[in-house]
């Protein structure tokens, strides 16, 4: 394979050219209510090339016979731009790089993986029950007009499910998604089994609970809650691609522009990194899709705008080097800007410490509903499971608390950061076709004061 | 390839029932920001949609490298004996179908797209504009399905053009049209113009205020709450318990101004002849005169709801094709000038729901928000969100325009043929601090 590419590699004339190999095998079951609905299992493979010249071209084929023409016509496709495209100088490498499988994918047979789920089922009665379970084994390949040719082999299990429960005319939803780089050793760190019936028994507690007060008042979020947090209101504006306007038609731009880099976001104790060399993390990797190292990103630090994400494309506009945020969901994709796992670094109080000092707040453990506007400003988390904190002691569970608030006035309210830590797997939404990408987000339980909640 | 032969072999591997859908497609993309192309793509692709049974055991796949199909199947029906029954699952549809004649515009395949793109960001930057970014596709696919019962073959072309205009305060104007027609691409400078009239219509964008309003959707905007809305109509969704949908078959649910149809016979984008197990589309009334008729169905999920398949699979999953809401009698003008204080929203996005069973979401509304005083456009506003109810919304339909737009966008937007639509007290929420 890779004579063929570099083959196809030397034949474009070009001032930068890089061609791309993946091959991704997939299963896929998902049990509904009960029932077994789909097992699904793909094998797949493609190429793709960029050929950057004034502008850039992309083309992308799963029919090896394609290649030299997807090659040809990349070539003159990247001559459409009026303004000339510089990508960063960056160094080149070579390397291969794999995640460990504790225990293997292809050891694990579909009738073990159906059995798994259809043994969580029969331990949940609530009334809507939906499982997903995917593993995933990717082979890439990637080698540029520079000299720099890495391959890698990850392979990603991810766990969703969604549930909802129902009394008396009320109800309520649940979902929750869990990923790793590695193999089915995923539920040992995740024991699905008893998780599942904890968050049941806890929407069963929150369907019957009383709407959550409306005013002011001290605000505690749980892990989940930080990690979709630092993920939208910190990850997304810090992506340099938005920054600069690249994705304005369709997922936006950012409050941040490149003079604001120093400017404070919040209180001194915040620092939110993004960092794809977390261990087994959903979106690990050691090397970028641009074969660029990958390194800890520290984007709000001390309370302030620190670093944007790079791909080469938006460092060479700003006139920087990559710090290797260039993704690409699958083969027939440019690589973009975008998150791995980000999430708010743990601070020095306990969890303790946090709800002692509460004379009267609301503790939102994990979230249902969310959104954000387009430049990541003013966004929305409506709690799930969530309770009401009295003196410094959970007094009873409340129904659906509501959080509206602006960027600065979330991070700017926070005064206390515990000092535990946990991740949670999402699938990241951004480019044009849409990119799916493997995240994780996650951080400790944050404690705001005086916030103004539904 | 020889589908005929793939058949062959998954009788002789023991398949009871199998549906191929062999695609080609050539597809084309320029995207551009900040007045300029940033990149353009090609993609030259071949699958093979592979759905076996045998009895209720159902396996599902799609098979990328051709040469190697045959293989394959061989292994996935190996897989399909050992795999457990998937009580839901009643079968392919047995009966002969009789298709439309496929219908395809070959002048689409002529379009330059870059030159397109120049006349969509000249024509924002005309009216006002000071930079636009957006994006043009072009799709062409050839299809072939063969199932145990029946064959059909299509062919289709289309174009998308999205375009956002920004103003010097960052106010924005959107446009996302979608056709299969060339000629309704003759004027592309137009479709810029739009976005950029939006964008410099408002000035410097105030912050907006919580409240009921009622509120004039542009189609682009009601197309992202009906799109979230057809994939609750599906049968799957309402058999899982996640739709607001379920148990109003038959019921005066909404009000009598809102006729929703998921229609792939009308020629646009969203233009299907067949499903996913061949069975001949159709035009599917969902809501009609606020009343809701039907879910989208496959065979499978229509036998298990003791009705006929609406020509929707995804035999697991049905999906809708192209909704379509019938238009009204007044022109968008005359429903602006119905609004005493209310607010005209040109898109929406960020559509998240916390109770799919009744309906519970907000929304963020974007690419022009106008405060509208006596039917006329006062300001633009920024930072607010739709805090509603879908069942809500859909009761509370005053008027749908007699104009209608084929639109499609990126965030959750099918290809869709959209009135504009006037709804009555809409709760409008914005950040606290």
């Amino acid at each position: 394979m890779e004579d063929i590419m570099e083959r196809v590699l030397n034949k474009i004339d070009a001032r930068f050219a890089e061609v791309r190999y993946m091959r991704i095998k997939m299963n896929l079951i998902t049990v509904k209510n009960g029932v077994v609905n789909t097992v699904a299992s793909t094998e797949e493979d493609g190429f793709a090339v960029r050929v950057v010249n004034e502008g850039i071209g992309f083309g992308a084929t799963n029919d090896l016979s394609k290649l030299d023409e997807i090659a040809e016509r990349a070539i003159k496709l990247a001559k459409n731009r009026k303004n000339k495209v510089e990508f960063s100088q960056e160094k080149s490498y070579e390397d291969s790089w794999s995640v460990e499988e504790k225990k293997k994918i292809e050891n694990m047979d579909m009738e073990e993986k159906i059995n798994y789920l259809i043994d969580v089922d029969k331990r949940l009665s609530a009334q809507m029950k939906l499982q997903m379970l995917r593993d995933k084994e990717i082979e890439k390949i990637y080698m540029n007009s520079e000299g720099t040719k890495i391959r890698a082999k990850i392979p990603r299990v991810e766990y969703f499910y969604m549930m909802g429960v129902m009394d008396n005319g009320n109800f309520e939803q649940s979902y929750r998604q869990y990923g790793i780089s590695g193999g089915y050793e995923i539920f040992d760190r995740w024991d699905i089994l008893s998780l599942l019936p904890e968050e049941e028994k806890a929407l069963k507690n929150v369907v019957k609970a009383k709407k959550s007060p409306e005013g002011t008042y001290d605000l505690i979020v749980g892990p989940e809650v930080a990690g979709i947090i630092a993920h939208e209101s910190c990850g997304h504006p810090s992506e340099a691609d938005r920054i600069l306007g690249r994705e304005a038609a369709q997922a936006g731009e950012s409050f941040i522009n490149p003079s604001k880099i120093g400017d404070k976001i919040g209180s001194e104790i915040v620092n939110v990194v993004d960092d794809p060399t977390v261990p087994n993390s959903f979106g690990y990797y050691k090397y970028d899709e641009e074969g660029i190292p990958a390194r800890r990103r520290y984007l709000y630090k001390e309370g302030k705008i620190n670093e944007f994400l790079h791909n080469r494309e938006s460092a060479g506009k700003l006139g920087t080097k990559s710090n290797g945020a260039a993704r690409s969901s699958w083969w027939n994709r440019e690589p973009i800007v975008r998150m791995s796992t980000t999430f708010f670094e743990p601070g020095d109080y306990s969890k303790e410490e946090l709800f002692e000092d509460v004379k009267e707040g609301i503790y939102m453990k994990s979230f249902t509903e969310w959104n954000i506007d387009d430049i990541r400003y003013n966004q929305k988390y409506v709690g799930r499971e969530a309770y009401l904190i009295k003196n410094g002691e959970i007094v009873e569970p409340v129904r659906r608390p509501v959080l509206e608030i602006t960027t600065p006035g979330f991070y700017g309210r926070i005064d206390a950061i515990a000092k535990d830590l946990e991740f949670f797997g999402g699938t990241c939404g951004k480019g044009d076709p849409m990119q799916g990408v493997d995240v994780w987000m996650g951080g400790p339980h944050i404690r705001l004061r005086g916030i103004k909640l539904r | 390839m020889d589908l005929e032969k793939l058949m062959n072999k998954s009788q002789n591997l023991g398949i009871d029932e199998a549906s191929f859908i062999l695609e080609e497609r050539e597809k084309r993309q320029v995207r551009f920001s900040n007045n300029d192309i940033d990149i353009s793509k090609l993609w030259l692709e071949k699958s093979l949609g592979v759905f076996i049974s045998k009895g209720k055991k159902v396996f599902m796949t799609t098979i990328k490298n051709l040469d190697k199909a045959e293989e394959l199947l061989e292994k996935y029906a190996r897989i399909l004996q050992n795999l457990p029954e998937n009580k839901d699952f009643y079968g392919l549809n047995p009966k002969r179908q009789s298709y439309r004649e496929k219908k395809i515009d070959y002048g689409i395949l002529d379009l330059e797209l870059e030159n397109l793109a120049k006349d969509v960001i000249d024509g924002a930057i005309e009216k006002g504009a000071i930079r636009a970014a957006g994006v043009i596709y072009r799709d062409y696919v050839k299809r072939k399905i063969l199932t145990n019962y029946n064959s059909a073959e299509d062919e289709v072309a289309n174009v998308d053009i999205v375009i956002r205009a920004f103003n010097e305060y960052r106010n924005a104007g959107q446009e996302a049209i979608t056709t299969a027609e060339a000629k309704e691409l003759e004027d592309a400078r137009s479709i810029g113009e739009r976005a950029g009239v939006i964008a410099s219509l408002g000035g410097e964008p105030k912050d907006g205020k919580e409240g009921k309003y009622k509120i004039l959707f542009h189609p682009l905007a009601f197309g992202s709450l009906i799109s979230y809305s057809m994939h609750m109509a599906s049968a799957f969704a309402v058999d899982a318990g996640m739709s607001f949908f379920a148990g109003k078959i038959g019921e005066k649910a909404y009000s009598e101004k809102l006729t929703i149809y998921d229609d792939p016979t009308f020629f646009s984008t969203g233009h299907r002849v067949f499903d996913e197990e061949a069975t001949a589309t159709q035009r599917t009334p969902i809501v009609e005169k606020g009343v809701v008729r039907n879910y989208l169905h496959s065979y499978s999920t229509a036998q298990k709801f003791n009705t006929e398949t609406t020509g929707n699979a995804g035999i697991i999953n049905p999906n809708a094709w192209q909704p379509v809401v019938e238009g009204g009698n007044k022109s968008y003008q005359d429903l602006l000038s119905e609004i005493d204080r209310g607010l005209f929203i040109v898109n929406l996005w960020y559509t998240r729901f916390q109770d799919y069973r009744n309906g519970d979401f907000s929304t963020i509304p974007r690419d022009g928000i106008f405060y509208i005083e006596d039917g006329e456009i006062k300001e633009s506003w920024k930072g607010i969100r739709v805090t509603e109810n879908m069942q809500h919304i859909f009761s509370s339909v005053v008027d749908v325009s007699k104009e209608r737009e084929k639109v499609k966008w990126w965030d959750e937007v099918l290809p869709s043929y959209l009135p504009y639509v006037l709804v009555d007290g809409v709760n409008i929420t914005r950040s606290k601090l």
